[in-house]
Parts: C-alpha cells; structure tokens; sequence
C-alpha cells in the first residue's frame, strides 16, 4: 500500500515537473510510456538489445570459466595464492575504466574489445568469489570425506565444487550485473553501438522521451538478466534445504 | 607482519617458538614465491615492450623516467588533482546523504518498504547508461561529474549502513531498553558502535565505485584526468598513459588500504573491550 502511494507521488511530481517551462528535460510520463511502447514494438530497443546481450553474454561467460579457474588454482594451491591474490584483490579495486582509451590499441574497436571490457568487470569477482568458498568449506566436510576415503577427482566433483557452489554463484549474480555495466560502459565509451548508440543518438537529437524510454528499457533489461542469473542460482543450489525458509 | 606471530598465544615457550619458526619460514617461502612470479611477470613485459615498440607497449624504464617526470612537466598534475578534488566533492555529498538515510532505512520499516524498491532499482541500472540522461540536466562541467560520482558511489554505503542498524537494531535496541537507556542513549551508545563496521565496509566499496565514476564522467565528457588520458592514447603517448594510469590505481588503492586498516583497528579494538567488559 505504502508502495503504491510513494509510486503514485513519484510519478505525479514527475508529472508536474514536466509541465514546468523551464524544464525540458523531464517528458511528460505518457509521453515517455507511448515512447517506450513505440520503440518496443517496433524493435528500434529490441535489435540493439539482442546485441548488448551477446556482448555481455560473451564476456561474462569468458570470466565464468577463466575466473573460476583461476580462483580454483589459488584455493588450491598455496604458491599460486601467494603470487596471484595481491593481484586479483588489487585489480577488482582497480577503476576499469582507465583501460578504455588503450584497449582500442591492443584489441581494436570491435566486438573483441568491448568484450574484453566486460570481461575485466567480471573476472576478479568471479575469481574471489570462487576462492573464498573454496576455503570457507568447513573443515568437518574435509576430515569426513577423508575418513570415508573419498579421494582425486571424486572429492573435488561430490565434496569440494558442491560446497564451494553458494559463494561461486553469488559471484555469478555479482558478475551479472557487472556484465551488464561493462557492456553499456563499452558501447558508449569504447566504440558506440548496441543499447549505448541507441541512448547516444536520442540523447543527440535531445529527444528526451526516447532517452527516458531507453534508460528505462536498459534498466529492465539489467533487473531481467540479474533476475535470471537469481533464478540459475537457485536453480543449481536447489539440493540445499538451508537455504529454503 | 611481525604482528601475526604475538597474536597466536603459544600454548609453552617451546612450542610456542617452534611455532613461530613455522611463521616465519612459511612467510620467507610468500615472499621467495613472489619475488620470482612478478620479476618473471615485469621481464615478460620488458621484452615484450621491446619487441613491440614504444608506440605499443611502453618499456618499464620509460614508464618510470619519461612517464613520471611527463606527469610533473607537462601540466598533468592539476588535472589530475582537479580530478580528485571533485571525486572528493562527491563522495562526501554522497555519505553525507546515504549515511543519515541509511540510518534511517535500517532503523524503520515504512521508509524501508517505501524507498528500497527504488534504491535497488538504480543500482540494478547500468549506471553508465544514465550518462545521456545526467547531461541533459547537469550539463558538463562540476555538477555533471559530482553527479556521477554520486550515482557511482551512493549504493554501498547506503544499503550497507541500513544492514549494519538493521542488525543490532533487534537484539540490542531490546537490551537496552530493559536497561533503561533513553533512546538517544541507546542509538550513540549501543546503535552506532556495532554498525561503524558496516558503514566502513560500505564506504570502502563506495570508494571504489567513487575512482570509477570519476574516470567514466570524465572519459565520457573529456575534462580533467580523462581527457588528458583520452588524448595520451590517441597520440600513443604511452609512457606517460601508464604512468598516470599507475597513479590513479596507486591513489585508490591507498585510499582503501587505508580504510581497511582503520576496519581492522576498529576490529581488533572492539574484541578487546568485549573481552574486558
């Protein structure tokens, strides 16, 4: 209820802001919804998205294996921990988005670059995730598994990955949202296209309802792919009965 | 580092110093293992940048010498403090805000129930997809790069302070009130004391977000540290890129090193007087 009063004021002062003279930036909200039903319909916002979403699919899937390796390699191994830690917390406390202006030179401006943008806005989340929940499995497991002679690879794919699986998914959804990050930060600053041209040539043409349809529309697009990596999680942890209330 | 060592109590001397040996050996071993993999990971890069040449990958020499002494002689440095300076602006008009609401969101449920669909609903947006939208209303100079700054940075302290209230808020806020703490009493004394190490976790995050916001605002309307970084790369500059780049990175990660280490102090001091009282 209250939910719907604070939505209700929220749109309504939209509604009066926009009927301001001097505010031009703020469309009226049918304007806006006809926009975006317009623009939806049509597919002016669908075609871009399908080619946002393969860049973000790509790169996230790109650190979802790489990531996962390397956070394996460092939980496991005490010398690859030691020279491979600093690195990954320090460059998941790096700003990214310094490498922009150089990867160009090194990966060009296609697909391939934009990629690997995502790519860096995920791996070091996956990477972290995966090795802390490597650690975190409780010591009791490890002795059972030892005392049942539970032993090479059958420890790690019935013991140690099974555990392991709450924080490695918990950097999956993490890493979905940054995928999406990553890859509208590629599109508008790292070579326009996709979603990013969309939004840069309405906001050219200061056609501001297309601008607030599309940001609109991204930002569904973001809970749509952060909602699925949610329901993959649950998916795959469904044996866990703890986590059911 | 010596510290670990003091803070393990030594169930005798003996084994206590056996113990301590062990420590010792095993960081001598960190540090062998280190020395070899980055020199080995810095070589890599030498001969790389030797091969490839200046225009594509710098040297570390060049890095150091022509790119540091470039930063100081060629009018890189006000930019580059222009640049902190209004990431500073913004990040403390965003604790300055999120701090207070998120008191408030973690100490009661209307304004929780009312607010938080929207707070997650901008942090689910890509923030760098608001880029077109923020420069139609704050134009392109301070206001534009506060206001991404913001955008970037409000998320984590906010929902962080909310948790960090929210969880003592139960347990404790009963406590005392059968204590007969005044309200006021209870938030200085009981309220803010076990939520400060939330709120710094979330400021930490906050920051991080905060570096990335400054260098997106500006790579995104070319002033301060982005444009000098864009124009660096279009004439391959790279020297003098890398050294800026090194900076940046150098600034933030001491930033929130140091932030981390005022969580560990706080810590550790928090266990000592649970421990006393």
């Amino acid at each position: 209820m209250a939910r719907i009063v604070s939505l209700a004021a929220l749109l309504g002062a939209w509604q009066y802001l926009s009927g301001r003279d001097n505010i031009y930036f703020v469309p009226p909200v049918q304007d806006a919804a006809s926009s975006l039903w317009n623009e939806v319909v049509n597919g002016n916002l669908l075609r871009p998205a399908l080619q946002t979403g393969a860049l973000a699919l790509t790169g996230f899937l790109l650190a979802l294996v790489i990531g996962t390796v390397v956070g394996v390699l460092i939980a496991v191994f005490r010398p690859v921990s030691y020279v491979l830690e600093p690195i990954m917390s320090a460059s998941n406390a790096t700003p990214i988005a310094v490498l922009i202006p150089i990867i160009g030179i090194y990966l060009g401006l296609g697909f391939s670059g934009k990629v690997a943008i995502v790519f860096l806005f995920c791996v070091f989340a996956v990477s972290m995730n995966t090795t802390s929940g490597i650690r975190e499995i409780k010591s009791g497991i490890l002795e059972m598994t030892r005392a049942y002679c539970v032993t090479g690879w059958r420890r790690y794919r019935d013991v140690i990955v099974p555990a392991a699986m709450p924080a490695l998914m918990a950097g999956v959804r993490i890493s979905a949202g940054r995928a999406v990050q990553g890859a509208l930060t590629a599109e508008l600053l790292l070579a326009v296209s996709g979603l990013g041209l969309y939004l840069m040539n309405a906001g050219n043409r200061y056609d501001v309802p297309d601008l607030v349809a599309g940001t609109v529309f991204v930002s569904a697009a973001a809970f749509l792919a952060l909602h699925l990596a949610g329901r993959w999680e649950g998916h795959v942890l469904r044996w866990r009965t703890d986590l059911k209330n | 580092m010596t510290a670990t060592s003091t803070v393990i109590a030594p169930p005798s001397r003996a084994a206590g110093a056996a113990h301590a040996a062990t420590l010792a050996r095993e960081r001598r071993r960190k540090w062998t293992y280190r020395a070899v993999f980055w020199a080995a990971l810095l070589l890599a890069w030498e001969v790389a940048a030797r091969r490839a040449g200046p225009r594509f990958l710098p040297t570390l020499e060049s890095i150091a010498v022509d790119g540091m002494s470039g930063f100081f002689t060629n009018g890189f440095v006000v930019p580059f403090l222009d640049s902190w300076l209004q990431l500073f602006i913004g990040f403390a008009i965003a604790l300055a805000v999120t701090i207070p609401l998120g008191v408030l969101l973690g100490w009661s449920r209307l304004p929780n129930v009312v607010l938080m669909p929207y707070v997650n609903g901008l942090f689910v947006t890509p923030t760098a997809a608001l880029l077109p939208l923020v420069i139609l209303f704050a134009g392109t100079d301070l206001t534009f790069r506060v206001v991404v700054v913001i955008l970037f940075a409000f998320y984590y302290p906010l929902v962080n302070t909310a948790t960090g209230v929210r969880q003592t808020a139960g347990g404790l806020r009963d406590l005392s009130s059968t204590l007969c703490m005044s309200k006021l009493a209870a938030f200085r004394k009981v309220v803010v004391p076990a939520a400060t190490p939330y709120i710094l976790v979330g400021v930490r995050l906050g920051l991080a977000a905060a570096v990335q916001g400054m260098v997106i605002a500006e790579l995104w309307v070319l002033t301060g540290t982005g444009e000098v970084l864009k124009n660096l790369a279009q004439f391959r500059r790279l020297s003098e890129f890398f050294a800026i780049v090194i900076l940046i990175v150098a600034l933030a990660l001491l930033l929130t090193g140091l932030l981390r280490l005022i969580e560990i102090r706080l810590a550790r001091r928090g266990m000592v007087s649970a421990g006393e009282s």
